[in-house]
C-alpha cells in the first residue's frame, strides 16, 4: 500500500498570551495509507481533533510536513488548500454540520457547488445514488431539522463521499447518537472501506468504537502514545 | 451558471428566512431610493412644464427688455428694469429687421380692473394685435381688437377668461361689458381661449387684459414701452435676430441697460434654478441612503457572527475565501436592491398620485440610479462584512458554538 498522508514532526502550538505557549501536539509522525481503516482514540483534550483539522488541511501546523500523496502542503496557498480540501477530503463530523437552510439534497451537492473544474460525472445524479443507497431518497427535499440524527450524519456521510475524495475524516461520529444508530454509522464507515477501498480515518474517545477498526493510534497530552 | 443561480439562490434564501429583518434592513435604502427618485421625478416634471409653458407663449421669439436679466451665473439678477426707457423710435427701428416676422412693443403695468361691482388685480398689456399671433392666443368670444383700433387709440380691451370670469361671474357676459381701469372706462370687445398653464411662478395669461398700446397713453404719459417681443421667421435665424436686435439697441442705450434674450436663456436660466434646489433636496435624499447601508453593514455583520459555523462547514467542504466574500456580498446587494426595487416602485405610486396636481414623470435614468445606487451601496457596505466572513480561519470557524 502507499501513504496518501505522511506527518513529518507536527506540532501545533498556541499562544495564550505574551509568556504562555500551549502544545495541543507534539512531534507527530504519522503515515496514513490507502484503502486503511484506522482510529485515533484519547480523552477529550488530548489533541485528536487537532490532528484530525491539520490532516483535513483546515489548520496548519506550527512546525512539521504535511505529504499529501506524497506531495508537501507546506507552501500551498488558501485557494489550493480549499481546493484539496474539496477533492481529497471527505469530512463527518459529531454535530453532523449540515447546513439548515439547505435540504438534504442541496447539502450534499454542496462540495461539487464549489468545485471548479469539470466534473466527469453528473453531481446531481452522484448524490441521488448516495441518498438512495444511505435510505434517504424520500427526504431528499427534507430540511435537516426535521430528519432524525441518524439520518443526518447519513446524509452527511454521502456529502463526504460526493467528490469521491479520496480519505473520509469522522470525528467523533456516533458522539451524538443512540449506540444503535452509532454503530450503524461505523458499519457504513467499515463498508465504504471494504468495499469502495475508501480510506477511513475514525477520531473517538470511545475504544469500543476504535476496536473496529484495523489500526488504532492512541493520543495522550499531544503525542501519540501506541500505534498498532 | 450553476455557481452563480447557487449563489443568488442561497443569498435570496437567507434574506427570505429573516423576512421581518430583511424588510426593515432594507427600509433604509426603501426610503431613500423613494424620495431620491420622487425628488428627481418632480424636478424633472416641473422642467417639462416649465418648457411646455414657455413654448404654449409662442415659438422662436426674442425678447428685448431693460436692465440687465441675467447675472454671469446663469441666475437672475432680480432688479430688470434699471432706468432705461425704450419709446416709439425703438419699435419703428426694430421693425425694420429683416430676421423678424413680427414685433410686438408692450407696455406692461399692474392695474385694478373694475367690472360688475367686483375688482381684481392683474396684468395690463398695452400693446398690438400680434400679441396674441406671437403668443398663440385665440379668441372665445367677441374680436381681438385691431391694428385701426390701436391706430385710433380706441379704449377696447380682449380679456382673459380667467378674469373675465372672475369680474362677470361667467366669461360670455363679459363680451360688451365696460370694465374700469383705474378710472378709464374701456369696453370688452373679446375674451380669450383658456391657456392654462401658470402655477409655479410661470405667468398666468389666462388673467391677462391686453389692450391697443396707444388707448394707455393714458396711464402712460411718456409712451415708453416696457419690452418688445421679437417673433424670428424660424428657430435658425434666432441668433441673427438677436445680433441684429442688439445692433439696433445698442445704438441708443449701454449693453449693461438692457437684455436680448430668447425663450432657451430663460428656460434655462429657471430650470438651473430649480436644479439647484432639486440638487439639494436630492442630497438629502441621499442621506437616508448612506443611512440605510450603514443599516445593511451592521445587519450582515450580525448575519456574519450569527454564521460563523456555517462559513466554517463551507470552508471545510472546500469554499475559497471568494466563494465566502461573494456569498455574503450576493446577500448585502440583495438586501439593497429589494430596497431599491420596493423604493422605485413606491416612488412610481406616489407619482402616479401626485401627478394629478403636480407635474411629475419618473424616466428611465432615475430607474437605471436607483438600481445601480442600490446595488453600489449593497457592495459597499456589504464588502466589509463579508471580508470579514471570507478571512475567517476554517478551523475556528467549524469549532466556533
Amino acid at each position: 500500500m502507499t501513504a496518501i498522508i505522511t506527518l513529518e514532526n507536527i506540532w501545533k502550538e498556541y499562544r495564550l498570551d505574551e509568556e504562555v505557549i500551549f502544545t495541543a501536539l507534539k512531534e507527530i509522525n504519522l503515515l496514513i495509507e490507502n484503502g486503511e481503516l484506522m482510529a485515533i482514540v484519547g480523552p477529550s483534550g488530548c489533541g485528536k481533533s487537532t490532528l484530525m483539522h491539520i490532516i483535513g488541511l483546515l489548520d496548519q501546523p506550527s512546525k512539521g510536513n504535511i505529504y499529501i500523496n506524497s506531495k508537501v502542503t507546506s507552501g500551498l496557498t488558501d485557494n489550493q488548500l480549499s481546493t484539496l480540501r474539496n477533492e481529497f477530503v471527505g469530512f463527518v463530523f459529531q454535530q453532523f454540520n449540515l447546513i439548515n437552510k439547505l435540504t438534504i439534497l442541496e447539502n450534499v451537492l454542496l462540495p461539487a457547488i464549489y468545485y471548479r473544474k469539470k466534473i466527469d460525472y453528473n453531481p446531481r445524479e452522484r448524490a441521488l445514488q448516495l441518498l438512495e443507497r444511505f435510505g434517504l431518497i424520500s427526504k431528499i427535499n427534507s430540511y435537516p431539522n426535521k430528519i432524525s440524527g441518524g439520518e443526518q450524519q447519513r446524509a452527511a456521510i454521502a456529502r463526504a463521499l460526493i467528490m469521491e475524495p479520496q480519505i473520509i475524516l469522522a470525528d467523533e461520529p456516533t458522539g451524538n447518537l443512540d449506540s444503535k444508530t452509532g454503530l450503524e454509522i461505523i458499519q457504513l464507515l467499515k463498508e465504504l472501506n471494504q468495499k469502495e477501498k475508501k480510506t477511513v480515518v475514525i477520531i473517538t474517545h470511545d475504544t469500543e468504537i476504535a476496536k473496529q477498526t484495523k489500526r488504532i493510534i492512541k493520543i495522550k497530552d499531544g503525542q501519540i502514545l501506541s500505534s498498532n | 451558471m450553476v455557481y452563480f443561480l447557487f449563489i443568488v439562490k442561497s443569498a435570496l434564501k437567507d434574506l427570505f428566512k429573516n423576512k421581518v429583518r430583511t424588510f426593515l434592513t432594507s427600509l433604509g435604502i426603501l426610503i431613500g431610493v423613494a424620495s431620491v427618485v420622487l425628488l428627481i421625478a418632480l424636478g424633472l416634471g416641473l422642467k417639462e412644464y416649465i418648457r411646455t409653458q414657455f413654448y404654449n407663449l409662442g415659438t422662436n421669439l426674442v425678447y428685448v427688455m431693460r436692465g440687465k436679466i441675467f447675472t454671469q451665473g446663469g441666475g437672475f439678477t432680480g432688479t430688470a428694469i434699471g432706468n432705461v426707457k425704450f419709446d416709439e423710435k425703438d419699435y419703428l427701428r426694430l421693425k425694420k429687421i429683416t430676421t423678424t416676422e413680427v414685433v410686438v412693443p408692450i407696455f406692461l403695468k399692474t392695474a385694478t380692473v373694475q367690472g360688475d361691482g367686483k375688482s381684481e388685480s392683474g396684468n395690463f398689456y398695452a400693446t398690438t394685435p400680434e400679441i396674441f399671433f406671437t403668443r398663440n392666443l385665440e379668441i372665445d368670444q367677441g374680436n381681438l381688437f385691431t391694428k385701426a383700433n390701436v391706430d385710433k387709440k380706441s379704449k377696447v380691451v380682449v380679456l382673459g377668461p380667467k378674469i373675465a370670469e372672475k369680474l362677470f361671474s361667467q366669461k360670455e357676459r363679459a363680451l360688451n361689458r365696460t370694465v374700469r381701469i383705474e378710472s378709464q372706462a374701456y369696453k370688452v370687445v373679446g375674451v380669450l381661449k383658456l391657456k392654462g398653464g401658470g402655477g409655479f411662478g410661470t405667468p398666468d395669461f389666462d388673467s391677462f387684459i391686453y389692450a391697443p398700446y396707444k388707448s394707455a397713453h393714458v396711464f402712460n404719459p411718456d409712451k415708453i414701452f416696457t419690452s418688445f417681443i421679437l417673433k424670428a421667421k424660424d428657430e435658425i435665424s434666432i441668433p441673427t435676430l438677436k445680433r441684429e436686435a442688439k445692433e439696433v439697441m445698442l445704438r441708443r442705450y449701454n449693453a449693461d441697460d438692457i437684455s436680448i434674450a430668447d425663450q432657451a436663456e430663460f428656460i434655462n436660466t429657471i430650470t438651473s434654478i430649480f436644479t439647484a434646489l432639486n440638487s439639494v433636496l436630492i442630497g438629502i435624499g441621499a442621506v437616508s441612503l448612506m443611512v440605510g447601508g450603514i443599516g445593511i453593514m451592521n445587519i450582515m455583520y450580525v448575519s456574519v457572527t450569527e454564521r460563523i459555523k456555517e462559513i466554517g462547514i463551507r470552508r471545510a467542504l472546500g469554499a475559497t475565501r471568494r466563494d465566502i466574500l461573494f456569498q455574503f456580498l450576493a446577500e448585502s446587494v440583495f438586501l439593497s436592491l429589494i430596497g431599491g426595487f420596493v423604493g422605485l416602485g413606491l416612488a412610481f405610486g406616489v407619482t402616479l398620485l401626485i401627478q394629478r396636481f403636480f407635474p411629475a414623470r419618473i424616466d428611465g435614468t432615475s430607474m437605471v440610479i436607483a438600481v445601480s445606487v442600490s446595488s453600489f451601496i449593497g457592495i459597499f457596505f456589504g464588502v466589509f462584512p463579508a471580508r470579514k466572513a471570507a478571512n475567517l480561519s476554517p478551523m475556528d470557524a467549524i469549532r466556533y458554538e
